[in-house]
């Protein structure tokens, strides 16, 4: 079952570009923070499977901590 | 509307007088791959992947480099970044296992988390601008000597010079300072890390010469960050590569040799295989046609690549 991390990477690389002009940008931040924690686990040893790439769970790893906050303009 | 670039040979001739590392680097490998590829313009659909993945990589990383340089914080630069490459890879749909649109969003985020508090940073010109896509061009003291109605006596010299130099030309990514030097920063996607040196390297020593002319100050070398693009995950090196200006100058010498031999072929109008080279850089995208009989290349070619025209061909010249 798709959450919403895993539908926002989907919109992203599959959509057109009218569609992605109109993405909100909390939206895009949330796919850039998935990204980090992909490459923090990645970084960590942890072999990506086909498909799975959304079931990372970093607490478990010990890496949660490490994560830094997204710190953005404010517009 | 982009004004279509000079072309890099003699009117009416193959004979190449603006060279840069691609085009350099191909004759260097094998003469046939630099026919097909520079003189005929032969270009498959797996190329056409690598240099797209290649130029919005490219591309995304030089907005983000040029956002920091103008005080936008890593996060917001980042977001930009990634806003902007998600819409200009809008239309990246190639059918490939690696370099996807996926994998281009996921390399630019990782490579620009990976290197936020980098030590290596953008080196800002006496002009004020960041050293970011730096285009070089520069005439070396001869040029093509074959043809006569390109060379003009000297009185001075009291010999025959040919009008046209040689032209070097490219572009280097970043300035960067680095332990208190200043070194090219050049981006790299890789296939493999396997066997991967840069000494002696044709591009690496090209960049190193370029480098000083550019900024007409010593650069200590290069540093590579290579990014091997997977399918899930993308791993990232950095290798740094140093040049004496005795290498530089040997790198020069040896071009008089190469020029001479480009010369050669060009007049010859016949450039041959280097069938010691085939299987290097993970296998020549032309070696079926290689092994075909010379008889049925030409075929071969026509139903395999793309012959582009003469304005989209790869030129030196060609502006970014």
């Amino acid at each position: 079952m798709p959450n919403e991390i895993d539908q926002l990477w989907h919109f992203i690389t599959t959509a057109e570009a009218e569609d992605l002009a109109a993405m909100a940008p909390k939206d895009l931040d949330a796919v850039i923070a998935y990204q980090r924690r992909a490459r923090a686990a990645s970084d960590a040893g942890v072999k990506p499977k086909k498909g799975a790439e959304d079931k990372i769970d970093l607490t478990k790893l010990g890496l949660a901590m490490r994560e830094e906050p997204i710190k953005r303009r404010k517009l | 509307m982009t004004e279509a670039p000079t072309s890099p040979y003699l009117p009416s001739t193959n004979i190449q007088y603006a060279w840069d590392s691609t085009s350099l680097g191909y004759l260097k490998v094998c003469p046939r791959l630099y026919q097909y590829s520079m003189i005929e313009g032969w270009s498959s659909r797996e190329e056409s992947v690598h240099l797209r993945f290649g130029i919005e990589y490219h591309t995304a990383l030089q907005n983000y480099d040029l956002s920091r340089a103008a005080g936008i914080t890593h996060d917001d630069a980042v977001h930009d970044t990634v806003r902007e490459l998600s819409l200009r890879a809008a239309d990246f749909d190639f059918d490939h296992k690696t370099k996807t649109r996926a994998g281009l969003l996921r390399t630019v985020i990782w490579y620009l988390d990976k290197f936020k508090d980098d030590r290596a940073k953008t080196f800002i010109k006496s002009d004020g601008k960041p050293a970011v896509e730096q285009s070089f061009r520069f005439e070396l003291d001869w040029g093509p000597e074959a043809k006569s109605e390109y060379r003009h006596s000297d009185t001075k010299k009291g010999k025959i010079v040919p009008d046209q130099p040689y032209l070097l030309s490219g572009h280097l990514d970043r300035i960067v300072t680095f332990n208190d030097e200043l070194f090219v920063l050049d981006y790299k996607t890789v296939w493999s890390f396997w066997g991967k040196k840069w000494e002696p390297d044709n591009q690496m020593t090209l960049y190193s010469l370029a480098s000083k002319v550019v900024l007409d100050t010593p650069v200590r070398g290069v540093i590579i960050d290579m990014a091997q693009v997977k399918e899930h995950e993308t791993i990232f090196k950095r290798a740094i590569t140093y040049r004496t200006p005795d290498q530089l100058a040997e790198w020069l010498n040896d071009l008089h040799y190469w020029f001479a031999l480009a010369e050669q072929y060009a007049i010859a109008n016949y450039w041959p295989q280097n069938d010691t080279a085939c299987d290097k850089f993970g296998g020549c995208r032309f070696r079926a046609i290689c092994s075909k009989s010379p008889a049925v290349r030409e075929q071969f070619l026509e139903s395999n690549f793309n012959k582009l025209p003469p304005e989209e061909r790869w030129n030196p010249l060609r502006a970014r």
